[in-house]
C-alpha cells in the first residue's frame, strides 16, 4: 500500500508554532524522520488556513522540499492556499482533498487539471456522508464523471470513501470495506486513499495503533491503494512491507469467518484476532476490547 | 403451503438481578427473548414499576408511593435543603427500613457529590439490597467498593452510547461487581424530547445481549422517566395530559426492553400496571404458546 505520512499537521502544537514563527527546523526534522521511516508521500496539513493560507502553504512546501525529496500531498480546504502550494511543487503533487460538494467541484477540482496533480476526492457531497456502500458509490460516480469532464483522468483520482471511528459506528467501518471492493469495477483505474487514523479517533491513545494496523491489513485485502498514516508506527510500516505475514494471515482468517484456536496464539496474535473481530462488527466495540475473552 | 411462524432463537440471556432483601425482594430481568416475545423464549419477570419519592415528601406515609412494588428515592435537591451527607444517609436508611419493599436510590447525579454521598448511603443501608446509582465513569470505583462491602446493586449510567455502556460494565466487573448486580441506565428522555434516541439505545443493548450474547450488556435496564416526563411543558400544562405523557413514554420503553421503570405519578403507575396485568399470565409460561 502507498503510505502518506500524516505527521506534519497544523493541529500539532509544534507545527503550528513553527509555521507562525516561520521556523523551518521542527518541520524539516519531521519531514526527514518520516522520509526515513519509509513513507511514500508527505501530507502537509494546514486545515482551513483561513488566515495567511497562501503564504503559509508556500513557505511550508519550500521548507519541506528542502529537507525531503518525497512527493507531497497538500492538505487544506482553502483553494487559494492549495494553488499557491501546487505552483511550486517539484513533483506531481496530490490535492487533499476535493469532494462532491458544489464549492469543491468549482474551486478545487479545476486545480488538479491545471497543475496535472493527483486529487483525493471524498464521497462527501452536499447531502453529507452517504451511509452505506451503495450511497458512497452513487455519490462518487457523479463526482468522478464531473472530474473526467474537466479533463482529469481516472488515474489521477484517489477516492476517499471516508472512514468513521469504530467507536462511533461499527457498521460504517464494514460498509467502507464493501465499497472499496466495488471501486475497481465502478471506476476502473481510480486509486483510493483514507485517513487511516480516523478509525481509532476516540479510542485511548495506547490502543489506537493496533486498530489502525489491523484495518490497514483488512482494507488492503479489499483492494485499498493507499492510506494516510502515522509514519512513526513501526509495526504498521513493517506490516506494509510484508514482514509480518503470520499476523496478516490471521486477520484474513477472521475476515473469512474462520474459527481460530486462540489458545495456541501469542498474546500479540490474539490481540490482532480480537481487533479484527471488533472491526468486522462481530463484537460490540468498547475501549477494553482487548481484555475480553 | 402451511404458514410457518418466524421464530428466532437467541444465544444470550439477560441476567436476573435481585433487589431488596429476604421475603420483600424482587427479581428483574432473566429473559431469553425480546419484550413480549412469549412465543420465542422465557420472560420470567414482568417489567417492574417503581414510584419515585423525593426527600421533601418523604415523611408523608399516606402517600400512594408507599403502596408501590418498588420505591425510588431521589436525592436530587437534598443539597439545596442544606442537609449534610450523614443526615441524608440516615434519613434514607430510615425510609428504606420502614417501607417493606425494595428501594432504588438515585443520588444527585453530580459525580463528585455522589462519590461521597452514595457510599455513605450504602453504609447506612447495609444489607438492604438497594439498587443504588447513578454510577458513572467518573465515580464508579468508590461507589462499587461501597456496594460490594454493604451488599447492594448498582445502576450504571452512560449517556445514550452503547459502547460506553459496555465499557462501564467492564470496568465495574473489574472492580469485582458480578454481572448479576448491575442494572443499566442508558438515560431515558421523555416523549417528544428525544425519546427515540433512548429507545434506540435500549433496543441496541437488548439485541447485543440476546442476539450477540454480549456478556457485558446482559444486565437488566432501568428507565428513570418520572422526572423527565413531568418537566416537559405538556405535563406542566395539564395533569391528565402529564399522566398520558408519562404513560406513553413508559410503554415505549417497556417495548424497547426496559426491565424497571421509575414513574412519578401514581395514576400512571396504575395505568401501566393495568396494561401489564393483561399480559402477566404470559410471563414465564412458554408452553402457553
Amino acid at each position: 500500500m502507498i503510505l502518506i505520512g500524516e505527521n506534519i499537521n497544523i493541529m500539532v502544537k509544534v507545527i503550528s508554532k513553527a509555521l507562525e514563527e516561520r521556523n523551518p527546523e521542527p518541520i524539516q526534522k519531521l519531514a526527514i524522520a518520516q522520509t526515513e521511516a519509509g513513507v511514500d508521500f508527505l501530507d502537509l496539513n494546514l486545515g482551513p488556513a483561513r488566515k495567511d493560507g497562501e503564504a503559509q502553504m508556500e513557505w511550508l512546501v519550500r521548507t519541506v522540499q528542502e529537507a525531503s525529496t518525497l512527493p507531497l500531498s497538500l492538505d487544506t480546504t482553502n483553494p487559494v492556499a492549495m494553488e499557491a502550494g501546487l505552483a511550486i511543487c517539484r513533483d506531481k503533487a496530490l490535492i487533499n482533498s476535493a469532494s462532491g460538494k458544489q464549492e469543491s467541484i468549482e474551486k478545487m477540482l479545476p486545480l488538479a487539471q491545471k497543475y496535472s496533480a493527483g486529487v483525493i476526492i471524498s464521497v462527501l457531497n452536499d447531502e453529507g456522508i452517504p451511509s452505506d456502500a451503495a450511497g458512497r458509490a452513487e455519490s462518487i460516480m457523479e463526482t468522478i464523471s464531473t472530474a473526467n469532464e474537466l479533463g482529469i483522468s481516472n488515474e489521477d483520482i484517489w477516492v476517499d470513501p471516508i472512514l468513521l471511528p469504530v467507536s462511533v459506528d461499527q457498521q460504517q467501518v464494514v460498509e467502507y470495506m464493501e465499497f472499496v471492493k466495488m471501486l475497481a469495477d465502478l471506476a476502473p483505474g481510480v486509486k483510493s486513499t483514507v485517513g487511516l487514523s480516523n478509525l481509532s479517533n476516540g479510542t485511548p491513545g495506547e490502543l489506537r495503533g493496533i486498530l489502525n494496523r489491523t484495518y490497514m491489513i483488512m482494507i488492503g485485502r479489499c483492494g485499498q491503494y493507499s492510506a494516510i498514516v502515522d509514519a512513526f508506527d513501526k509495526e504498521l510500516i513493517s506490516i506494509n512491507k510484508g514482514e509480518m505475514t503470520g499476523i496478516t494471515e490471521l486477520v484474513h482468517k477472521v475476515m473469512d469467518g474462520e474459527d481460530i484456536d486462540t489458545a495456541s496464539l501469542s498474546s500479540k496474535e490474539r490481540d490482532y484476532v480480537k481487533t479484527a473481530a471488533v472491526i468486522m462488527g462481530k463484537v460490540l466495540y468498547s475501549h477494553s476490547w482487548l481484555e475480553l475473552d | 403451503m402451511a404458514y410457518e411462524a418466524a421464530i428466532e432463537t437467541y444465544s444470550g440471556k439477560v441476567e436476573e438481578v435481585t433487589i431488596g432483601k429476604g421475603e420483600d425482594s424482587l427479581r428483574v430481568g432473566g429473559e431469553t427473548t425480546l419484550p413480549f416475545h412469549f412465543f420465542e423464549g422465557r420472560l420470567p419477570n414482568p417489567p417492574k414499576l417503581a414510584l419515585e419519592v423525593s426527600h421533601q415528601r418523604q415523611l408523608d406515609r399516606s402517600e400512594e408511593a408507599f403502596k408501590a412494588e418498588i420505591i425510588s428515592l431521589q436525592l436530587l435537591g437534598t443539597d439545596a435543603e442544606g442537609k449534610d451527607i450523614e443526615e441524608i444517609a440516615a434519613m434514607t436508611a430510615e425510609i428504606v427500613r420502614s417501607v417493606g419493599v425494595p428501594v432504588i436510590v438515585y443520588g444527585t447525579g453530580e459525580p463528585e457529590r455522589d462519590r461521597e454521598l452514595l457510599p455513605k448511603v450504602a453504609e447506612a443501608c447495609a444489607g438492604e439490597g438497594l439498587l443504588l446509582g447513578p454510577v458513572k465513569k467518573e465515580n464508579y470505583r468508590e461507589i462499587a467498593a461501597a456496594c460490594l462491602k454493604y451488599d447492594h446493586r448498582l445502576i450504571a449510567q452512560t449517556p445514550l452510547d452503547v459502547n460506553a455502556t459496555k465499557q462501564l460494565n467492564i470496568m465495574l466487573t473489574k472492580e469485582g461487581i458480578s454481572t448479576d448486580r448491575i442494572v443499566i441506565d442508558p438515560l431515558s428522555s421523555a416523549l417528544g424530547y428525544g425519546m427515540e434516541y433512548s429507545y434506540s439505545a435500549m433496543e441496541r443493548i437488548k439485541l447485543a445481549a440476546l442476539a450477540h450474547n454480549d456478556k457485558m450488556l446482559q444486565m437488566p435496564i432501568i428507565a428513570n422517566i418520572g422526572g423527565e416526563c413531568w418537566k416537559v411543558k405538556e405535563a406542566k400544562e395539564d395533569d391528565a395530559q402529564g399522566v398520558l405523557w408519562e404513560g406513553i413514554t413508559a410503554l415505549c420503553f417497556i417495548l424497547a426492553g426496559a426491565n424497571i421503570l421509575i414513574l412519578r405519578s401514581p395514576h400512571t403507575y396504575k395505568l401501566i400496571q393495568q396494561i401489564l396485568s393483561k399480559h402477566l399470565k404470559n410471563y414465564d409460561n412458554r408452553e402457553g404458546y
